[in-house]
């Protein structure tokens, strides 16, 4: 176990050096970075000052060591458009991100596993056949689209909930149903397939013949194996949905990590580039690793290959 | 004991001042507002108003923030802190007479000493995303303080346009405040002197007034202002259908959606956007590449290949119109004659270049700055270039990269080619090179300074003049045929600035010819 465990962790710091030279290079493939940080007046003087100030005269191996090096000390430079510390500006958006992706995974997964359960108990019928069709229209459907017609619906008309900002639990609804109901098809498609395939094996079918409840049958026997995938799925889920939540960012004005992207990006602000870049993939690659490590301890069938 | 020092005692009778007045207009201001605006904040530190990041950033500036002058809805420039202005006869300098007895929203007295840190704290190098400060970092020679109510200040060369860019820009900030808490802590619990004062704020999201009903010229009618910044225009729309936004910005699209519902209502400034193209290629630093905008006659092309009653009506929804012309009717040596906009032909555009020796066109990029209505017209423009065989590569970026990418222009830094959409304005009252100086002289913020000697040096000429000289009508006029015989820019559409109106709002007039909307402060509300 030890050995996995330090296998993966190698893995994920090897990752992240990969990830690190990418971000590093961005800076660099716009030109000067001097010229950037510089307004138009400034002097050949001033540029030279600072380029010695942030030793970008320095060989790259030698710049990419101190980037690594100040990015170790939580110093990924000043964003040029909000003219702060970028990791500053980046923490302020970041826990409104998990909060929203928190949220989204928890419609997914109530909506996603009802409905998986749901269509597979009831495989071939009217149930099944309606829950397939939902699940292939919510994969289908364009996150805009689907957020517009949301605040349309229960906004504009029914007037339950406001159409965007951030501020109470009521403001956290629609966009995190929005960003919920996209995931909740996956889900939905993934119960299914482990649940039909749990009720077909044989401690299913000895339960039943013991005359155990039906329904202990499929939620205690059935449903809590079957889970074992979809909550692997959904952890990596989460952690797309903490960097790919753009568009129902900006539908629903969430200010999360999302949208400080999309700014950045139009802004050519490569500091916060830089800064989310890393650390969403310091995210991701320690997600994966915990849950590699978790899913042997749910199921000690896996071998730790 | 230590006695306080004069600014002390200034400031206590200030206070003393500024009590009376608020227990006298007590309850004169009720109820809420939201605004609502299309982006982002625009505002790089907390509500620091010297740190505005785009043009947009005047609309907050206006809100907290008040300035020696100011303008009334006729756009017309008027007293605020200063009682009045003398020009000096060369233009280089203009004094100001100080209101006495007037305060900062912290009680703080407003002296001439303020004047001279609020002018020169906008133009800090670390404050460069200043969007109006760049103009003012070229100009700026000095402030002298003549006595605590008198200031004089001081330019390299004239600058007619300063006060104007006052109103814009250069709000007047506590100096003894600001040296006290830092700029960290200004930025958090900012103090301004207009009409609202901060009350809270999530960067990016929203900013949280309440009105200053101590303020000395015109307190507002409502109580709280809450200014949210909202990225889609169709959340925008339906912010206001649910009430959630009492009055905001519209984008064009979104026009016949406020037209269709009755609850809703159109409130249009005219001649606010005028967008035009700007040949990247004309610009002194791109003389040596080889480009085809180099020739004159591939330039005029351009001109007939765009159907602008077309971008009018369907880009811009009915709120623009074709336009030509540096100088508005209202400017000394307007001419109806010269403003009328080239037809569109796009047969001869196409005749046009294959005389240039580009029958079978070529290639080149367009770019526009926005987020706006400059992207939409970007995107119109496109099409009928691509179909006169201008091939284009269309990028639509942020108003901070534009800055960024004219920079890298004038520096050698950034290969900046080809088409840029941008912004002109045609300022009402003002000295005719006030709309311009910032667009077509060299090193200009608004459009790349792309220009050329004759044409920097011909607004040069007639900014000299003051806006009184019975000279001005002639040399404005041959400083707009010389604009317009260099093909620097393509004129394209006049549009208005379109913001809506929910049912509550009883009246709001935006100040004409501005590109961004002011004087929230006489927005009223139907009485419940």
């Amino acid at each position: 176990m030890k050995r996995y465990i330090l296998k993966r962790v190698v893995q994920g710091i090897i990752t992240l050096v990969g990830v690190s030279i990418v971000v590093f290079l961005l800076i660099h493939l716009n030109g000067d970075p001097v010229a950037l940080l510089l307004p138009a007046e400034a002097t050949p003087e001033a540029h030279a000052a600072l380029r010695k100030e942030l030793r970008l005269d320095e060989p790259l191996y030698v710049q990419y060591g101190i980037f690594l090096l100040n990015a170790l000390q939580g110093d990924f430079g000043t964003s040029l458009r909000w003219n702060r510390p970028a990791l500053e500006v980046f923490a302020e958006r970041f826990p409104n991100t998990v909060l929203l992706a928190s949220a989204a995974m928890a419609w997914s997964l109530l909506i996603g596993v009802t409905m998986g359960v749901m269509s597979a108990v009831h495989e071939g019928n009217w149930i099944d056949r309606i829950a397939r069709i939902v699940a292939t229209v919510g994969q289908a459907t364009p996150v805009f689209w689907l957020g517009i017609m949301l605040i349309l619906l229960f906004s504009v008309k029914l007037g339950w909930f406001p159409t965007s900002g951030i501020g109470g639990p009521q403001h956290l609804v629609l966009p995190s149903l929005t960003l919920g109901l996209a995931f909740a098809a996956g889900t939905m498609r993934l119960t299914r397939s482990t649940m039909l395939d749990v009720l077909d094996r044989d401690y299913i079918k000895l339960a039943r013949i013991k005359g155990v409840p039906e329904h202990q049958v499929i939620v205690r026997h059935a449903l809590l194996n079957a889970l074992i995938p979809v909550f692997t799925v959904a952890a990596m889920d989460f952690v797309v949905l903490m960097s790919g939540t753009v568009i129902t960012e900006y539908i629903f004005n969430w200010p999360g990590v999302g949208g400080l992207v999309a700014e950045s990006i139009f802004a050519r602000d490569y500091s916060t580039i830089q800064t989310t870049l890393l650390v969403l993939s310091i995210v991701i690659v320690v997600t994966n690793v915990i849950v590699d490590i978790v899913y042997t301890y749910i199921d000690p069938r896996i071998e730790l290959e | 004991m230590k006695l306080p020092s004069m600014k002390s005692w200034r400031s206590i009778a200030g206070s003393t001042l500024m009590l009376t007045m608020v227990v006298g207009a007590a309850n004169a201001a009720e109820g809420e507002v939201t605004v609502a605006f299309q982006g982002t904040s625009w505002v790089a530190r907390g509500v620091d108003t010297a740190t505005v990041t785009s043009g947009n950033g005047a609309i907050i500036n206006n809100i907290s923030g008040d300035s020696l002058v100011t303008k009334n809805a006729n756009a017309e420039v008027i007293p605020s802190m200063a009682e009045r202005w003398v020009w000096a006869p060369d233009g280089k300098s203009v004094e100001f007479f100080l209101r006495k007895g007037i305060t900062f929203q912290n009680g703080e007295a407003f002296t001439a000493e303020d004047v001279k840190f609020s002018i020169e704290r906008v133009q800090r190098e670390d404050f460069k995303n200043n969007y109006g400060a760049f103009e003012l970092r070229n100009l700026y020679e000095g402030t002298d303080i003549i006595d605590d109510h008198h200031v004089r200040i001081r330019f390299k060369s004239p600058y007619p346009a300063f006060t104007d860019r006052l109103f814009e820009y250069f709000k007047m900030q506590p100096k003894d405040y600001i040296e006290e808490v830092g700029d960290e802590a200004y930025a958090r619990n900012p103090v301004g002197a207009g009409p609202f004062r901060v009350v809270d704020f999530k960067q990016d999201s929203w900013i949280e007034y309440e009105a200053w009903e101590g303020h000395f010229r015109n307190p507002p009618k409502v109580k709280k202002l809450r200014l949210v910044f909202v990225p889609e225009p169709a959340t925008i729309v339906a912010m206001l259908k649910t009430g959630e936004a009492d009055i905001a910005s519209v984008d064009p699209q979104m026009v016949r959606d406020i037209k269709a519902d009755s609850n809703l209502r159109l409130i249009t400034s005219d001649n606010t956007i005028l967008a035009q193209l700007s040949f990247a290629d004309v610009a002194p630093a791109n003389a040596g590449n080889n480009s085809p905008f180099h020739n004159k006659k591939v330039r005029e092309a351009v001109s007939y290949a765009i159907d602008r009653e077309a971008i009018s009506q369907i880009s811009l929804q009915g709120l623009a119109r074709p336009f030509k012309g540096i100088l508005a009717p209202w400017h000394a040596g307007y001419d109806p004659v010269f403003s009328t906009p080239d037809k569109y032909d796009p047969a001869r555009a196409k005749v046009m270049l294959s005389e240039a020796g580009y029958a079978d066109g070529f290639e080149t990029e367009i770019q526009a700055y926005g987020p706006g209505p400059w992207w939409e017209i970007a995107k119109a423009v496109k099409g009928y270039l691509d179909a006169v065989g201008i091939r284009t590569k269309l990028q639509l970026i942020d108003n901070s990269v534009h800055a960024e990418r004219c920079h890298g222009l004038w520096k050698g830094t950034y290969a900046l080619t080809g088409l840029i959409v941008s912004e002109a304005w045609w300022n009402a009252r003002a000295h005719p090179v006030t709309p311009i100086h910032g667009q077509l002289t060299k090193q200009a913020q608004w459009s790349c300074g792309v220009t050329s000697d004759e044409v920097d040096a011909a607004i040069r000429k007639t900014n000299d003049i003051p806006i009184d000289s019975p000279e001005l009508p002639a040399a404005a006029q041959e400083m707009q045929r010389t604009i317009y015989d260099a093909w620097v820019r393509v004129d394209v559409v006049a549009g208005k600035f379109a913001m809506a109106a929910g049912p509550r709002i009883e009246s709001y007039e935006n100040v004409q010819g501005l590109v961004f909307p002011a004087n929230f402060e006489n927005l009223s509300l139907k009485a419940e």
